[in-house]
């Protein structure tokens, strides 16, 4: 957000947020710095048996503020969620408590009024882009964080394209990795605008897919100049 | 699940099996427990002035005492005489707590302390032995657990209206009891009872022995506070705030 945290308070209550960011801890050394922060300076920290004994019990919640700010001073409100995942249960054999454990945590964002939630690495990797599998969202926007990066992506390209004197519309657009989330977020954004798409997949069988529904989707491209010379095409 | 009943025992004579023991001081907490919410519901009737409050406050007294007795049957059919000891370590202080706010004559701290601290320890800890515990054991821990989250639901639309009407003085109290009350109950279910013996195990400790049937305080605590947690949430409380204050409680 280009701007610096400004505050982390632990103690304001929710009462309407602009963002929440959904995370979890993954050590418990992280976990034992976030139980000492809860429980103060003032009290003995907990011993890492009771920490490794409490922490699953703990059903997902906000942990804490934070408060950011952009360089033309514009603040932001938000909180972050803990889904409380312990670290040693990171594996495939806990993946339906931990999928309940974000659920839980993005219908916490909810409730608090988030008007964005971003889900933690870890916790986009459980609902695979599936946003279904979470909660009625009512009037919350959940990102995996890699909307964002495709925009700046995109903004990018526009910019170079514009310094090297070249148009989008006469141009073929290739695209390494497009089976991944990113790769095939900035296929879907950039189709309408090119002349045609390459791409050289990290994972063939995901390109061959995607490249039938790019194809698929080809009518939808009105502001493409030249539908007719339109191409997608993997290249090995 | 194992056998409660040895099978080399005579037709009619109970042989408790090795684990029966154990069971023993289980149903023993349990029993104290339901005769404690008894008298608190009993002592929460004489400070209700709407006839309907004072008729369900006294309802809820039988029913827990009914509760009491059918754990004690159940010690029973296991050949166990289960004691009781409602000046037992723990369950006084508890009982205390409750006894300012009835002298008080505060009606919804009455409720705090029994359906949201006194009541979530119950049903938490209920489902967790109804889980381990062998047959009709079991099932009433079962049961019963499933009696009290009734009580809880009831309790928790009174509640929340209370605390739409002023959430900041609300929130204080149940804050101030929760300090008095759930220090006390996490002492209770503490891994050791370093602070001194509960008063209700018949002879040792049975905390170290409760693997054996199933069970470990680390769950019976986990269990406990996290249903605690989650009848805060639903009545409205910011789970930020309750989440530092289960944080800071004693271990």
């Amino acid at each position: 957000m280009g701007g610096a945290i400004a505050g982390v308070n632990g103690r304001t209550r929710e009462t309407g947020v602009d963002f929440a960011l959904i995370g979890h801890q993954e050590s418990w050394r992280a976990a034992a710095d976030v139980v000492a922060v809860l429980r103060g300076a003032d009290r003995a920290p907990l011993p890492d048996e009771e920490i490794r004994e409490i922490f699953p019990w703990i059903p997902s919640r906000a942990v804490c503020h934070v408060e950011v700010r952009s360089a033309t001073g514009a603040k932001a409100r938000g909180l972050y969620i803990d889904s409380f995942i312990p670290p040693d249960r990171l594996d495939g054999a806990f993946v339906h408590d931990n999928i309940s454990r974000v659920r839980a945590a993005a219908a916490y964002a909810i409730n608090a009024g988030a008007k964005i939630v971003s889900l933690g690495g870890f916790s986009s990797i459980l609902i695979e882009g599936n946003f279904d599998q979470l909660p009625d969202r009512r009037d919350t926007v959940f990102t995996t964080g890699n909307t964002l990066t495709v925009g700046f992506i995109v903004q990018g390209v526009r910019k170079i394209c514009k310094i090297e004197g070249r148009t989008l519309r006469d141009s073929t657009l290739l695209i390494v990795g497009a089976s991944g989330d990113v790769g095939s977020g900035c296929a879907r954004c950039m189709a309408p605008f090119v002349n045609g798409l390459c791409s050289a997949p990290a994972i063939r069988t995901g390109c061959t897919c995607l490249l039938r529904n790019w194809k698929q989707a080809e009518p939808m491209c009105e502001s493409r100049p030249n539908s007719s010379t339109f191409r997608v095409e993997p290249i090995s | 699940m194992e056998s409660l009943v040895a099978l080399n025992c005579t037709e009619h004579a109970v042989c408790p099996s090795p684990n029966a023991s154990i069971w023993q001081d289980i149903l023993a907490q349990a029993v104290t427990g339901e005769l404690m919410a008894a008298m608190n519901y009993t002592a929460l009737s004489t400070i209700c002035h709407d006839p309907h409050e004072i008729a369900e406050a006294q309802e809820h007294a039988q029913g827990e005492q009914g509760h009491a007795a059918t754990f004690a049957a159940e010690g029973r059919k296991i050949g166990l005489d289960v004691p009781s000891n409602i000046n037992a370590r723990y369950w006084k202080r508890i009982r205390e707590a409750f006894m300012r706010c009835i002298a008080e004559r505060d009606f919804i701290a009455c409720l705090i302390i029994q359906e949201i601290m006194l009541e979530s320890f119950a049903v938490a800890s209920y489902t967790r032995v109804g889980k381990a515990g062998p047959g009709s054991l079991g099932q009433t821990f079962a049961a019963i657990a499933a009696e009290e989250e009734e009580h809880i639901g009831h309790a928790l639309d009174i509640l929340r209206v209370e605390r739409a009407r002023d959430p900041r003085q609300f929130d204080d109290k149940v804050y101030r009891l929760h300090l008095d009350v759930m220090t006390t109950l996490t002492q209770m279910v503490a891994k050791e009872c370093r602070h001194g013996q509960c008063d209700l195990c018949h002879s040792s400790c049975v905390k170290p022995s409760l693997s054996e049937v199933g069970l470990t305080t680390a769950e019976l605590r986990g269990a406990s506070l996290q249903h605690y947690l989650r009848t805060l949430d639903a009545l409205g409380l910011p789970g930020e705030v309750t989440l530092q204050w289960v944080a800071q409680l004693p271990v």
